[in-house]
């Protein structure tokens, strides 16, 4: 059986040719859907130092729905093909078994993340994008320093994570999930972030911020938690104060924010922050389930929230709050989908992001840490001020900005239906993930 | 059989979407896909009905997280089955209808989407299996029932009244809710045969059992209509009249009983059957009397649907599943029969409901006479009509049970005998006699016989026939056929009340009505017209409670508090969050030296914190 790797490395690969064809898109979708079919029968064992375990799978599935979705969004031909490599490496990051299969497939996604915002048109965007390359370089260095400590005291590439381990194994894995930290954009790694979401081309951020993101922490949460299970009395104390951080501090700057890119990059920083907390919490047995749901919410919401942005930045002109006013009169089906994906950020009931959410700290409290859930409840229920500001300012202001003509975006339309339909389905029948 | 149940569940609520989205290609598809839906799914209940042998049992997990499971199940036996065929068959009826009483609206996509999505909601409570699926067709139901009669919300009344009706019955839902979160606590369970069986068996508190009893029924008070919520059903009245055939007079009003009869197990165990009876003989009278006085076509339907749903409540509180579910079951059919047939009274009479203005309208609309004939004489009670076996149940029921034979069984005798007063008032003065408003009269229209008066005749046949299947609605309701109870004489004297009823109000409202009208101008009798007219004041004294108790001293010392404390602490913490803002800016430069910085010292503050985690 062929699996969604090679699938996705084989379209990637020939979808070079299809440049400036009107044929890519088709291709790429045709693509992507044989690979959803490869994922959906695969059973065991892709390449040597590759599995997958049933919940990941599910993941899988769902990487690639939103992979579909993006490519039906985007319009530029190179883009296509690099969202194609970035499933490629998605799915080798998932099914990583062995440390050095983990790492390399990291890389690989770093790297073409890197080459993805390259894309330089504006100054801006240049900007945004040699920030993220110098981020990124010092995080491969800081995660190579952990190998580094790793391979002294003993430890092997070749195997999973060691779970016993002697000081430098632990130094070295400590400074490992520092160097991974970064993709994840928690504190103090998370600098990068805020420019590079903020100021390179919005789909690019919906692939760095909703997509590449999740599928890294669903892979470290993976492959690092029998270590931190084992040692949480080490590491929690650092993970709680960083996870309390990261979400504090993304809420609060989010707060006041006219740019709706900068508040939705903030607002990134702060679902780190939640991510992490089933982290915190690996030694509840629903921390699995939680990492899981947040993750899976959280690449809906976020991809399709940054998707919203480049329509309105594409086709509306429309990059600012005040912009947004009354925006519900000029396009009532996109008003309505954004504010399924807004409400669902917020952690609205019925919404994917609700339950994310709530399993993770539910995790939490059955660790033991019920005041870390706390504060995670407050610092949630502080981000629904600057979600439902959009929503007001959407619905309630009157229009101000000026008259567009009506275009018809037919493809980014279906493309927010896809990733509106997962955000109320995760919402609503939540067995669907709890059930594997 | 699982999957035909599965799809009665999920069409209607697709069918809401695919009517609204066809009905903005051309609005006339919109009636063309709902009434081809409606017709499906009473052909699906149908197919399920006549293949039934053993109830339907489909058990779904919401989800799980660890011992905590939050259930999700379909349970269909021959209760369910019963109501399923009310909902749909009736629902199919009024879709039917609905095509020339909504013909001029240009909102009808919004119109069939709601009453679609009506049925899903019904359907869906009938067949809940646990508590969670029930709440959710009550709410879906709720909603509905809000938006339906708000359906014309650029009027004023309309809208209204539907804020009312939300607001009287969402009064009614937090008890619900409460009493599902309650049962959940006490039992661990939410499904209702297990509840059913955990009462019967005795494993659960009998205090807190009677607790949660009541506390549902008062939601069942709420959402049928009951004192002393029944305020909202009058007004619900100024929605399309098809709504309240199929909503306030057949489907959704009866949920209440439908809640109460699931859960008769319970209600016997926790011996709360008593306070249902006592509410409910209260309700009938009230309900009984103040319709003998309403001018309005539709509020005499409605005083009368609240009356006879205390019936049905009467019948379940005086310990007879059977006559209080075929009560239900046969009120449903003639009350939907009277409804549509006042709408199509009032279709042709330019939208008048003043029953004073009507008279003589036998000979414009034959047929609608005859039909709601029918569903007049099967509301009062004369045989071999449906309604005559059923009321007569719950009323020697009454009489032979020992707490209820006092009080409770001469409210009910008294409302169910009056019930022939009201209608044949309402049809002698429709129908019968001289015409009071000429210039009305000879703009009234004859109603279509395919769209309108078909439906009526199957209703009108349907009734009628009914009173021949009475055995067979028993065993469905109730699981076996009880020995008939029989209290000497009742019959005989239930008829000649109701006959002797009948020729008083044929001559004073219809040979003499000069003689009614001086005595209705003598000053006790307008103290007590006024009294009926307005139900008891009930919704006076509502409103004046909410108005001077609960706003005018609990509200105004809450507001008191929220303005001087709460604003004051939410003014300050929105002051600290600009602080904290500005320095957490400051944290942030944009600069890539700096971004790079404090990665770095991240990394060195880890190593502090290995080190002094004592790992090296």
């Amino acid at each position: 059986m062929i699996s969604a790797f090679t699938l996705l490395f084989a379209f990637a690969l020939m979808s070079i040719a299809l440049h400036r064809s009107i044929f890519l898109k088709p291709f790429a979708l045709l693509g992507i859907g044989l690979a959803f079919y490869a994922s959906y029968l695969t059973q065991g064992i892709a390449l040597s130092g590759f599995s997958l375990e049933e919940n990941i799978r599910l993941f899988e599935l769902i990487v690639l729905v939103v992979l579909f979705a993006l490519v039906l969004h985007e319009e530029d031909d190179i883009t296509i093909t690099q969202i194609l490599f970035i499933g490629t490496s998605s799915m080798l990051l998932l099914e990583s078994q062995t440390l050095l299969s983990f790492i390399l497939s990291f890389e690989s996604l770093s790297l073409i993340s890197v080459i993805l915002v390259t894309q330089i048109k504006t100054k801006e965007q240049a900007d945004g994008a040699i920030k993220m390359f110098i981020a990124g370089s010092l995080a491969t260095g800081i995660l190579f320093l952990g190998v580094a400590f790793y391979l002294i005291g003993g430890g092997s590439l070749l195997t999973p994570l060691a779970q016993e381990t002697n000081s430098f194994e632990t130094l070295g894995i400590l400074l490992m999930l520092g160097g991974l930290f970064y993709k994840l954009t928690i504190i103090p790694f998370h600098s990068w972030a805020v420019d590079s979401y903020a100021l390179v081309r919005h789909s690019h951020a919906a692939l760095l911020s909703g997509l590449a993101k999740t599928v890294v922490a669903i892979a470290v949460f993976k492959v690092f938690a029998p270590f931190l299970m084992l040692h949480s009395d080490l590491t929690n104390p650092i993970l709680i104060t960083v996870a309390l951080l990261t979400m504090t501090l993304g809420n609060f700057l989010a707060l006041f924010r006219k740019n709706i890119a900068l508040m939705l990059s903030y607002s990134s920083i702060a679902h780190a922050g939640y991510l992490l907390l089933a982290f915190v919490a690996v030694k509840s047995e629903f921390a699995k389930d939680g990492i899981l749901y947040i993750s899976i919410a959280y690449i809906f919401m976020q991809s399709a929230a940054f998707l919203v942005l480049d329509i309105l930045k594409k086709h509306y002109a429309i990059s600012r709050l005040e912009e947004l006013k009354g925006f519900a009169s000029q396009n009532a089906i996109l008003a309505f989908m954004f504010t399924i994906q807004l409400f669902s950020l917020a952690g609205i009931p019925l919404l994917a992001g609700f339950l994310g959410k709530a399993v993770v700290f539910y995790a939490v409290v059955d660790a033991g840490l019920w005041w870390v859930a706390l504060i995670a409840l407050l610092n949630s229920a502080l981000s629904v001020g600057y979600y439902a500001w959009v929503v007001k300012g959407m619905y309630f202001d009157s229009f101000s900005a000026k008259e567009m003509a009506f275009v018809e975006i037919k493809l980014p339309m279906s493309a927010q239906f896809i990733l509106a339909v997962g955000t109320l389905y995760f919402g609503i029948f939540a067995s669907t993930v709890f059930g594997v | 059989m699982n999957s035909l149940a599965l799809t009665l569940l999920i069409l209607p609520m697709t069918g809401s979407l695919l009517a609204f989205i066809l009905g903005k290609i051309d609005k006339r598809y919109a009636f063309w896909s709902a009434e081809f839906l409606g017709l499906a799914l009473f052909l699906i209940t149908l197919k399920l009905y006549s293949s039934y042998s053993e109830p339907i049992d489909i058990a779904f997990t919401w989800f799980t997280l660890g011992s905590l499971s939050i259930p999700f199940g379909i349970y269909i036996d021959e209760l369910s089955l019963v109501m399923l065929l009310i909902a749909t068959g009736l629902g199919f009826l009024d879709i039917h209808f609905a095509h020339d009483y909504m013909a001029d609206d240009p909102h009808q996509p919004r119109y069939y989407a709601k009453v679609l999505f009506f049925i899903g909601g019904m359907i869906l409570l009938v067949s809940a299996k646990d508590m969670v699926s029930l709440f959710m067709g009550w709410e879906f139901m709720g909603l509905a029932s809000y938006l339906l009669i708000s359906f014309w919300h650029q009027q004023k009344a309309p809208a209204d009244a539907g804020v009312s009706a939300f607001l009287f019955t969402r009064f009614g839902d937090i008890f619900l809710f409460a009493a599902i979160g309650m049962l959940f606590y006490l039992t661990g369970t939410l499904d209702l045969m297990s509840l059913n069986s955990m009462a019967t068996a005795g494993d659960i508190d009998k205090d807190m059992m009677y607790l949660v009893a009541v506390f549902i029924f008062i939601a069942a008070i709420g959402k049928s209509g009951q004192f002393p919520l029944f305020p909202w059903l009058m007004r619900a009245m100024e929605g399309p009249t098809t709504v309240s055939a199929l909503i306030h007079g057949a489907t959704m009003v009866n949920s209440g009983i439908y809640i109460v009869a699931r859960l008769f197990d319970f209600y016997v165990a926790a011996e709360a059957l008593l306070v249902v009876a006592a509410f409910g003989a209260i309700s009938a009278f009230i309900g009984a009397t103040s319709a003998l006085v309403q001018s309005e076509l539709k509020k005499v339907l409605a005083y009368s649907t609240m009356s006879h749903l205390s019936l049905a409540f009467i019948g379940l509180g005086a310990g007879s599943l059977a006559a209080g579910m075929t009560h239900l079951v046969n009120h449903a059919l003639f009350k939907a029969l009277l409804f549509l047939g006042a709408g199509a009274i009032i279709m042709s009479a330019s939208h008048v409901k003043d029953m004073w203005r009507f008279g003589g309208y036998s000979k414009k609309m034959l047929f609608v006479s005859i039909a709601m004939a029918f569903g007049a004489l099967s509301l009062s009670g004369i045989p071999p009509f449906s309604g005559f076996y059923s009321k007569d149940a719950i009323i020697a029921t009454t009489l032979l049970n020992s707490e209820t034979s006092g009080l409770i069984s001469s409210l009910t005798l008294i409302a169910g005998v009056l019930s022939v007063a009201y209608i044949s008032r309402l049809w002698l003065l429709t129908f019968a006699g001289e015409n009071r408003d000429s210039e009305l009269f000879a703009k009234v229209k004859k109603p279509s016989f395919f769209w309108i008066t078909l439906p009526l005749l199957v209703m009108a046949f349907a009734t009628f026939a009914m009173g021949f299947m009475q055995e067979g609605i028993i065993e469905m309701v109730s699981g076996s056929v009880a020995e008939e109870e029989h209290v000497n004489g009742l019959l005989f004297g239930l008829l000649s009340a109701i006959a002797l009823l009948a020729i008083i109000v044929y001559y004073y409202y219809v040979k003499r009505l000069d003689i009614t009208k001086k005595i209705a101008s003598q000053p006790l009798m307008k103290a007590i017209h006024k009294l009926l007219f307005n139900g008891y004041f009930v919704e006076f004294f509502i409103h004046y409670f909410v108005k001077n108790v609960v706003v005018g001293s609990f509200a105004k010392t809450i507001h008191w508090i929220d303005k001087n404390i709460v604003d004051a602490t939410v003014n300050g913490s929105k002051e600290f969050a600009r602080v904290v803002k500005g320095y957490l800016m400051k944290t942030h430069s944009g600069q890539t030296s700096d971004n790079s910085g404090t990665m770095i010292l991240g990394v060195l503050l880890l190593l502090v914190a290995v080190l002094v985690g004592g790992v090296l």
